[in-house]
């Protein structure tokens, strides 16, 4: 009777776990399988291998254009999130510290990038800066991504805004702090999650970027995802999946860092 | 009126701070929010609200051979692509996976959600970060990733083969089943991550009131778990469906340029045909109709399930 009621109990959440295990396998499928071509001694892809090799890493200085591509698109991300930063979080105070009319619209407003599908939003500015005869450079790009990379900050920072309690600040105040020192000192570290939950977030998805690139970058300048993509189309040995690995291996320490920092869940709002 | 409107509005804020220490900081003329809104929404209004003004401006020309245009004020480029039948199919065809996308990433996101918000702490961690990753990863990458599982001889037609679910291998990859695959593991965390939050909100006391009122565990799921977390359905649904809608990166990797959907369809108008009117005019519909929808469903949930959603307005 009592191991009845017990597989009865544990039953549901056998199957439970069993489905989840497949689910894990299928979200990390693709990211495992680039790994393991990207070591194939062989010309072409496929799977399995017959062989392993380091030589498609040992490839990657002369592949045309991949190191210029992977400085532009850090430099471009770097960029984008300090001036993403910079707007969100002066926004997000506004829009959690005081009270005015229109302020719920105006949090819905700094959020609506995120509503439009990044591809016409890239057709739209393409066609203002035509318009005024705006020719595509790295400033076009910067202006592209950060305008979509806002509203991450924005919705990090006005959590962690939310989280905070204002007494502290008030204390801060009522000990003789001025309002710059009471943010310096106690605000700004007090939300720090956020500001960095909100920069990873703003990093990766201008460093990830394809469809806003696409439409403002200018003929020199090729990010690092657009370069993939032509890789991808045109070449057909595992110098792509190498390069893959090595994105990939940037992303698991970016991820350890965001846990070691902030703590996954706390990032992901859950 | 404005400035008594101001002046109201930074009285409030006074109130909420009533020890404004002015000695060492600069008095700005006005209240200080809207010194610290200004540079957000001003980037917003030029680089974002402008373009897509110029946009629908545009989509009212008439397109002129050699990538000129006309500015004349007409509906023909809307009327051509309703009059079309290629057009309205591909819209269809876009709205419809997108669709599949959302429903597929439910029906496999739930359990993997409960689990995260109920399973074992270790589980939930593992199982977290298994979610997360793809979103670090670039969407770029992904889709190489399954482009070589999905090929005639990659690991999926094997495995197929060697289970005997087919015979011979199948095409995946050039077709909509190899990019509804890929979107929706593109996609999946942001269907999983919002499902998981409200469900770790239900309180566990209200499960265990229903199971002593004597609810088996299917009757307590249906009857408390899933009426309670119906804003985490509606929150990542409506992402999804948003995010598959408009996604074009995946569409045109593993589709390979032999299914269009309808913003492949756009690109090819700006930047094959040079046709910037209908480019634009495609884009002005495609927005027009996904907002609709998510209008129409916003007011479904709130007809239908205004209990549970209400307490979610703030």
């Amino acid at each position: 009777m009592r191991w009845r009621r017990r597989i009865a109990t544990w039953a549901p959440w056998g199957m439970l776990y069993g489905f989840c295990g497949l689910m894990l396998l299928f979200l990390v499928a693709p990211i495992v399988i680039v790994l393991l071509v990207s070591f194939a001694d062989a010309e072409f892809v496929y799977f399995p291998p017959p062989g392993f090799t380091l030589r498609w890493y040992a490839h990657l200085g002369r592949m045309e254009g991949l190191v210029p591509s992977f400085l532009l698109s850090l430099r471009l991300a770097l960029l984008v999130s300090a001036l993403a930063l910079l707007l969100g979080t002066t926004a997000s105070l506004a829009l959690v510290r005081y009270t005015f009319p229109g302020r719920q619209w105006l949090n819905t407003f700094l959020m609506s990038p995120l509503i439009f599908p990044p591809i016409i939003t890239g057709i739209a500015l393409l066609q203002f800066c035509s318009t005024l005869g705006i020719r595509a450079t790295f400033f076009t790009l910067l202006v592209g991504h950060t305008l979509i990379t806002i509203p991450y900050v924005v919705r990090n920072v006005t959590a962690s805004l939310q989280g905070l309690r204002s007494n502290v600040e008030e204390a801060a105040r009522l000990l003789g702090a001025n309002p710059w020192q009471t943010f310096w000192h106690i605000t700004l570290p007090l939300i720090k999650p956020g500001l960095v939950a909100g920069g990873i977030f703003a990093f990766i998805t201008s460093f990830d970027n394809y469809t806003i690139s696409m439409w403002l970058k200018s003929a020199e300048d090729t990010p690092l995802p657009m370069r993939i993509f032509f890789y991808i189309e045109r070449v057909m040995d595992p110098s792509v999946a190498a390069v893959s690995g090595v994105m990939i291996v940037f992303s698991i320490v970016l991820v350890i860092v965001t846990e070691k920092v902030v703590g996954l869940s706390r990032a992901m709002n859950v | 009126m404005q400035r008594a409107y101001a002046a109201k509005a930074s009285g409030a804020s006074e109130a909420e701070f009533p020890l404004r220490a002015r000695r060492g900081s600069v008095r700005w003329p006005g209240p200080p929010y809207v010194w610290l809104l200004i540079p957000a929404v001003l980037v917003l209004l030029v680089f974002f609200v402008l373009p897509l003004l110029t946009m629908i401006r545009y989509s009212l020309y008439t397109h002129v051979a050699g990538g000129m245009m006309q500015p004349v004020l007409t509906f023909d480029n809307f009327q051509h692509f309703f009059q079309q039948e290629l057009y309205r199919r591909v819209l269809a065809k876009t709205l419809l996976n997108a669709l599949i996308t959302t429903l597929l990433a439910l029906l496999l996101g739930y359990p993997v959600a409960y689990v995260i918000a109920r399973g074992h702490p270790l589980v939930s961690r593992i199982l977290l970060i298994a979610v997360i990753s793809p979103l670090l990863v670039g969407i770029v990458i992904r889709s190489y990733g399954w482009l070589v599982l999905l090929n005639r001889q990659g690991l999926v037609n094997q495995a197929l083969q060697a289970l005997g679910v087919i015979t011979s291998p199948v095409r995946l990859t050039g077709n909509d089943v190899g990019v509804i695959i890929s979107l929706l593991h593109v996609f999946y965390p942001f269907m999983v991550l919002p499902l998981a939050s409200v469900l770790q909100k239900i309180e566990r006391p209200l499960e265990e009131a229903a199971m002593v009122l004597g609810a088996n565990r299917l009757q307590v799921f249906y009857r408390v778990i899933l009426p309670l977390s119906i804003p985490g359905i509606a929150a990542g649904s409506l992402v999804v469906f948003l995010l598959a809608a408009g996604s074009f990166v995946t569409p045109r990797l593993i589709g390979k340029n032999l299914t269009k959907w309808l913003l492949g369809l756009v690109e090819e108008q700006v930047l094959t045909v040079f046709n910037w009117p209908f480019g634009a005019a495609m884009a002005v519909i495609f927005i027009a109709v996904v907002l609709l929808l998510v209008a129409v469903y916003g007011r479904l949930l709130e007809s239908k399930f205004a209990f549970v959603l209400k307490g979610k307005a703030s």
